[in-house]
């Protein structure tokens, strides 16, 4: 059984389209046949982080309009096979989005591959709704910020009102991602802690994924963080990956570096 | 002579400030809009179109027959304009009876998370079992019960609230701001003793 997930955050910025890139190489990773769409209509950002925009030839709407086949627009990712990528219109806007359509899309693409990553774009408007729409399941990002918190609150409310298996009476599952997590600066008081979120959200937690320079670098390489062995957002990004795939990989919280240079160069090396 | 009897609940405010006073009756417009608003001060012109465009009633400067705090609703006789045929259904002249805009509905249960932008909006008591986040909002004719954490807001207009301590949560007890530091109970009891509004914490004598 294939499994839609749409990866949603409400607020803008706060690391939607990274954790989908980064999950859909992982899922690869796993073996397992992955695609991964970008729903941010006219704001199209995946296809350069994932390394592929000079791939981009047909695009999801055209496919939904019937302009090309689903299998000219589906762009396969050198870095592992079993990724594929449907990019986002960049000329149109949101307003093209059209229920019937993104569904039969949808179920295609559910014939092709056991995951179906969607990119939803910031904000509840028109686009976030078409996103969450027919998905299974929605993987919640957030930034340990009240803002970031409020804004996804949102999001799960009209998640839980909105999409299709609700009306039918069932329940979408929702999983957290925390993202750009500093445990020194929730040391200091500075940041919220990650139970407090869990409290306020009140869903399953997926990951925790630290704040990690590299993963900008990453992402203007076209190289997703989760390539880089070392890097720590890469290894949480990739026992997410696993928590997807049903592994029993246990969360690992990012620790604080225990005082002065020396705790710091442990903490990096361990 | 037929006549009827109405229990009307009059809602009983100052004019010194038109604008704090238009903000405040926009804030409370669920609360107040059933009620006969009895205004005391002058009256000017855009204060009246800005009650009519809200479709309020209201009185100025009348005196009231109000038997003190503890009572705040008072009847209202009034001619029955009805024609003929609809009297004779009505033969009691003075009924007891509660109109039906005046009932209030049953208790209404939010079970689970109230999120963010989510308004819980109801003519009765309200039992809210989980946290009501930043946000959120309950906004009833009755009481409001809220047993888990409370960072949105509540505004009752009924008998209490009973809320657990909140700093973050914006609390409107028949439109009267309530003071998170004073929510220092697990849990509060807020409501009238005579003209005061008064915090207690929930004893076990109150459940019984
Ligand atoms: N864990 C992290 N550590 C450091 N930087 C991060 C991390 N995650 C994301 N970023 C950076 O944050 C910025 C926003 O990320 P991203 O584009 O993935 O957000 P988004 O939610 O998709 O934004 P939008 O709502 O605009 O689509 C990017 O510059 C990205 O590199
Ligand atoms: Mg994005």
């Amino acid at each position: 059984m294939s499994k839609v997930i749409a990866v949603i955050s409400g607020k803008g910025g706060v690391g939607k389209t990274t954790t989908t890139a980064n999950i859909g190489l992982g899922i690869a990773m796993q073996m397992k046949q992955c695609v991964v769409v970008d729903f941010d209509i006219g704001q199209r950002n995946l296809d350069m982080i994932l390394g592929l925009e000079n791939r981009v030839v047909y695009d999801m709407v055209q496919v939904m309009d019937g302009e090309a086949a689903l299998d000219q627009a589906l762009i396969r990712s050198k870095a592992n096979r079993n990724l594929h990528f449907l990019p986002a219109s960049q000329t149109k806007d949101k307003s093209v989005l059209e229920s019937a359509k993104i569904k039969q899309l949808l179920d295609e693409l559910k014939k092709k591959f056991e995951y179906v990553i969607l990119d939803a774009p910031a904000g509840i408007e028109s686009g976030f709704e078409h996103t969450i729409e027919f998905a299974d399941s929605a993987i919640v990002v957030v930034n340990p910020e009240v803002s970031s918190i409020r804004d996804s609150d949102r999001a799960i409310g009209i998640l839980d009102s909105k999409s299709q298996l609700v009306k039918d009476g069932k329940e979408v599952e929702k999983k957290l991602i925390i993202n750009r997590f500093d445990p020194d600066m929730v040391e200091k008081g500075e940041m919220l802690d990650s139970d407090d979120i869990l409290e306020i959200l009140g869903i399953e937690l997926l990951g925790i994924v630290p704040e990690d320079k590299g993963v900008i670098d990453a992402s203007n390489q076209g190289q997703p963080i989760i390539m880089n062995e070392k890097s720590q957002a890469g290894k949480a990004y990739k026992r997410i990956s696993k928590r997807i795939c049903g592994n029993k990989t246990p969360i690992v919280k990012p620790k604080a570096s225990k005082g002065g240079i020396m705790g710091r160069l442990k903490g990096i090396f361990s | 002579m037929k006549c009827r009897q109405y229990n009307v609940k009059i809602f009983e405010i100052g004019l010194d400030d038109p604008n704090s006073f238009r903000d405040f009756i926009d804030a409370n417009l669920v609360l107040i809009k059933n009620h006969l608003l009895s205004l005391k001060g002058t009256l000017d012109e855009t204060t009246k179109e800005f009650l009519d465009e809200r479709g309020l009633k209201y009185v100025c400067n009348m005196e009231l027959p109000l038997p003190g705090r503890g009572v705040n609703e008072f009847c209202l006789t009034k001619s029955d304009e009805s024609s003929d045929s609809k009297a004779e259904e009505s033969s009691s002249v003075i009924t007891d009876e509660e109109p039906e805009e005046f009932k209030m509905d049953p208790l209404k249960i939010v079970k689970g998370p109230l999120r963010s932008g989510q308004y819980i909006q109801h003519n009765g008591d309200v039992l809210s079992t989980d946290r009501i986040n930043s946000g959120a909002k309950i906004a009833a004719m009755g009481s409001v019960v809220a047993l888990g954490k409370v960072d949105g807001d509540i505004s009752s207009a009924g008998d209490c609230i009973i809320i657990t301590p909140t700093k973050k949560g914006n609390i409107l007890f028949h439109g009267t701001r309530i003071d998170g530091e004073k929510l220092i109970f697990p849990l509060n009891l807020i409501r009238f003793e005579g003209d005061d509004i008064v915090i207690k914490p929930i004893s076990k004598k109150e459940f019984n």
